[in-house]
Order: structure tokens, then sequence, then C-alpha cells
């Protein structure tokens, strides 16, 4: 980059935040996935609010592209800088303030998700969207991705506890969209425009997010089954009976097998793999209905069901379905992200159809999944650098992107699209009739950041 | 096993989650900089390995690693950062004695 650029963003940041050696250029080139990469002109270490307007200003005079990045912890090729530019380091910007009597938490786009959940915990409080990784997901991140996680079943995504958020615009115009107010019919909702539009609209700095008081009971069943038709079926029965679950998961023999091994636990590694049921409520009432979720797991034949009692045995047991999503990335040096999410009456189907694909191209699968909504992650592990391997591994992902259309499903859930799912996007777009959004999508799109700056090359976008 | 077999293996075994990060004194006494986490000190690894990466020009990321193995009880793969990190010194000790 030009020195006379570099000095104007050194006395708009401070010269100390700007990091051009080689080695955080290697650390900054992607995000969890090495399939997509580009190497960064500089790095900018934001510490301040204010610097991104400044920055964004320069950026715009120049037409440099700016990536914008929390954790980096995206799957997709999200906060990879395929073209160059600045890349900003939001986790300076880490303030988080609770609010009770508005039933709100105010927090800056660097802090945690888990940061932002434990500050409300403190005054008997949650904040309900848990990405399973929580404690690195930060709040910008996951609002650009609009992400969901374990509570997804019973809360949804981050969309549905945003009230309002500070964004910088392409141009370093600062303004707000949406009110700290649970109801705001003032103008259009460009605030869920921007949730879940990976850096490529705007930057988001900071939220106000709605919270909800802490359950006074959880009670967790962990159930394992000999065949993944009776999972399924005990996942379906378990909503249709019209349990509301706080989270639904499930997790496949690979990944509980995984979860054994790093952790040195002794889970039962069956073929219908583990579903993960927390159910809440009163305290004299949250029993009754973890029997009842226990009672549909006996009728679907599981072979055997745990219901820890100490926080410390609950923690264990979500340990499995956390590390089971890892899977893959411990036994092969290359993973492909799956996210697709189907209609809860089809997920039976969904996981089925993903084991035929698995043994069809004989390529390692762990999925692991929000089944209590529909989202499932078959997660793909083999080496690049074993050619026909991971050619059968890439014909596999785009199988069970296929399958998810099929079902009348969609690609992607909640990791976004990024890179990976660029053509699939595409694909689901063309079957559903909806050409004309993806036109539209193009236009907003123009109109948000008509010198391309914002992270360019990723969301079909170009 | 040599010292590169060791390092190759074990990085390779990262998926650059960021678990280990949150969890680094030495992270949060940088302020925050990518550059002194554990996860960067394992992709700078693999970029030695894999891209001929000199790694005595992240020296100081290499060495404010304290070794206090909390990294550990985070990683979802299970590598053992803090190992991974004495082989990778005395890989780089040894190369600058060469030089």
């Amino acid at each position: 980059m030009d020195k006379k650029i570099v000095d104007e963003l050194a006395r708009a940041v401070g010269r100390e935040n700007i990091i051009m050696d080689e080695a955080s250029m290697k650390i900054f080139e992607y995000g969890a996935v090495d399939s997509h990469k580009g190497t960064p002109d500089l790095i900018i270490h934001v510490t301040e609010r204010e610097q991104v307007s400044k920055i964004l200003k320069i950026a715009y005079n120049y037409s440099i592209p700016v990536v914008t990045r929390g954790s980096g912890s995206s799957v997709t090729g999200a906060v990879a800088p395929t073209k160059g530019g600045i890349v900003l380091d939001l986790r300076g910007l880490d303030k988080i303030k609770v609010n009770i009597d508005d039933g709100i938490v105010e927090a800056e786009v660097g802090a945690t998700v888990l940061d932002v959940d434990n500050e409300c915990k403190k005054y008997g409080f949650f904040f309900p969207p848990d990405p399973a990784s929580a404690r690195v997901a930060t709040i910008g991140g996951a609002l650009a991705e609009n992400a969901g996680g374990m509570r997804g079943a019973r809360y949804g995504v981050m969309r549905d506890w945003v009230l309002k958020i500070e964004v910088v615009l392409s141009d370093g115009t600062v303004t707000y969209f949406g009110e700290s107010t649970y109801k705001n019919r003032a103008g259009y909702d460009l605030l869920g425009l921007i949730v879940g539009s990976e850096g490529t609209l705007a930057i988001i700095t900071k939220a106000w997010l709605k919270i909800m008081p802490l359950p006074e009971k959880i009670v967790r069943i962990a159930g394992f089954f000999n065949t993944l038709d009776d999972a399924g079926e005990a996942i379906f029965r378990i909503r249709r009976e019209g349990i509301n679950p706080l989270i639904l998961e499930f997790a496949d023999k690979e990944g509980v097998e995984a979860a054994n091994k790093v952790k040195g636990f002794s889970y039962p590694e069956l073929p219908g793999g583990m579903v993960l049921v927390d159910v809440d409520g009163p305290k004299n009432g949250v029993d009754s209905i973890a029997d009842r979720v226990i009672k549909i797991m006996q009728e679907t034949h599981a072979a055997q069901i745990i219901r820890p009692e100490t926080p410390s045995e609950m923690e264990r047991i979500m340990d499995v379905r956390r590390v089971a999503f890892t899977a893959p990335g411990r036994l092969y040096p290359g993973f492909i992200d799956g996210d697709i999410a189907v209609p809860l009456s089809r997920i039976k189907e969904a996981l089925i159809g993903v084991d035929k694909i698995r043994k069809k191209y004989n390529v390692f699968i762990a999925t692991v999944g929000h089944a209590g909504d529909g989202n499932l992650h078959p997660n793909i592990g083999a080496d690049p650098n074993n050619k026909e391997e991971w050619e059968r591994a890439e014909k596999a992902a785009e199988e069970i992107n296929l399958l998810a259309i099929e079902l009348g499903g969609t690609v992607s859930a909640e990791h976004g699209i990024g890179k990976l799912k660029e053509d699939v996007l595409i694909k689901q777009f063309q079957v559903r009739g909806q050409m004309p959004m993806y036109k539209l999508m193009k236009e907003i799109k123009k109109i948000f950041d008509p010198k391309n700056i914002l992270n360019p090359d990723k969301y079909a976008l170009g | 096993m040599d010292v590169l077999e060791i390092l190759r293996n074990e990085s390779q075994k990262c998926i650059r989650c960021g678990f280990c990060v949150y969890v680094c004194p030495s992270w949060n006494a940088h302020g925050k900089l990518e550059y002194y986490s554990p996860r960067a000190r394992v992709t700078l690894i693999r970029s030695m390995l894999e891209e001929n990466f000199n790694i005595n020009d992240a020296i100081d990321s290499l060495f404010t690693c304290n070794t206090c193995m909390r990294c550990l009880a985070e990683c979802p793969t299970g590598i053992n950062v803090a190992d991974l990190i004495i082989y990778a010194r005395h890989y780089s000790l040894q190369k600058i004695n060469k030089e």
C-alpha cells in the first residue's frame, strides 16, 4: 500500500494500531478454513469505535477493500481478504452494559457472545442466542452472519434479538438502524438487511440486544440410538408432540467418538448418534416435561438415556456436542463446513440422506446440528493435498447442499455464504424462483457500497 | 520422530477456531493482539513448514508464550500448544545457531 495512505491511516488511528509485519499478514490470511485466503495490505487493531469512521473515509477515498473481522472463526471464508486491502480487527471494542430496566444489553461488537451472556447472568438474565462457538464468536461476527446456536430451537437467531445497531457506512458516515425499544415501525427494516450481510453493506460497531430472565431450572437429557432412523424419529416427535425444548441437538457416532477421544469420555458410540435435549421451566414443573422427553426416547428405541444431575455432569455431556463439531478437523488437514437447514418434518430424511452421501463418496462426515430447528452441520474431513480424496469431499459437499434444496431447505442456516457457498446460493435462488431477489440484492449492494470496498468478492456479489 | 515431524503432525490438527485465544494470558497482556495468541503461533509454525516462512521473523510471538497450557484445556482437537511451542523454540534456536 502507498506510504502516503499508510501515513494518513496512522494519523487517523495511531501508528501503534497499524500492523504490517509479514508474520501478521500470514495470520490474517484466512478465518477457520484455509480453502479461501488472501494477503491483506495491512491490519488495523481498532481500539475506539470512532476510528472505524476515520478508516472508512480514507478507504472510500482511495477505493481500498476493507474486511471486518471479529474472532476470525468463520468457516465459509467470509473473513479472508481475497482482494487484499485493510483488515479491521475489532476485538478491542468490547464494552458491555446491561440495562435491566429496559430489558436490553448494549454491547460493542468485539465483545464475545459468551461475555455478553455472562454479564447478563450477573443480573439474573441471559442473552438467548448461543452459537456453539459463543466463547469466541463476537457480537459483530454473530450479527454479520445472523448466527443462531443451540438455543435456536426455542429462541431463533441473532436477528430476533437485536433492536438497534450503530453502523458505519462505506464512506465513513456513522448512523443508527432501529431503536432501543421492543417495538419500532419507523422506517424500512434496514436493521434486518444489515444483520446477515457479512460485512458487505456496512460495518456494525455497537448493538442494543434484548435479554431474558434466566429459567428457574434446566433438565438435560441425552439419548443414544442404534439407528439414524430412530434418532430422527425422536427429534421429530419431541417437536411434533408440542414440547418446546430449550435446546434439541444432535451429534452422530463420529462426533461422539471424537469427543470421547479428546476429552477422555466414554459415552456410547452408536450408529444413531446422540440426541441432546434441554428443557426448562419452573422448578416444580420441569420434571414432568423431562419425563415426556424420556418417554419419547424410550418409544423411539434409545439404547441408553442419560439424565445428568450435577452441573459438571451436565457440562460434560454438552462438551460432547461442542467437540463433535470439530471431529473432521482433528482427523484430517482439510475441512468443508456443512450448514444446511430443512423443514422440521424432513430432518430424518436429511440425516439418512447425508449418510447415503457419505457412503457413496466414501468420505469422512461428522454430522452435528441444531436438530430442533432443522439445522444440521454435516462437516467433511479430507486431505486437500490428496487431489482425488479432496474432489470426492467437494462432490459430497455439493450433493449435501443439493439434498437440502430438494428437501425444501436451505444451503446456509447460520454460518453464512462467504466464498464457500456462492455457487450453491445461486443454485438455490434458481430452483426457488428467487433470481429477481438476487438481482435486488446486487442493486442494494451498489447503493450501500458504490465502490465495492466492503468485504468485496463475497456472498456472490462480486 | 524428528522435531519437524512432531511440529507438522500437531500443527495440522489446528482448525483455527480460536477457542485458545481468549484464555491466553499472553494475548490478553498484549492488548488482544492476535500475533501473541496460541492460534497465531500454530499458524506461523504451519507457515514455516508449508510455505518456508522464517519462524525467526516471529521470534517474539514464540517466546512470549508462558506455556501455562490453558489453551490445551480449551482446544477441541486436543493440541498441546505449549509442547508445540517448546519444540518450535528448540528448532528456532538451532536455526539461529546454524546461521
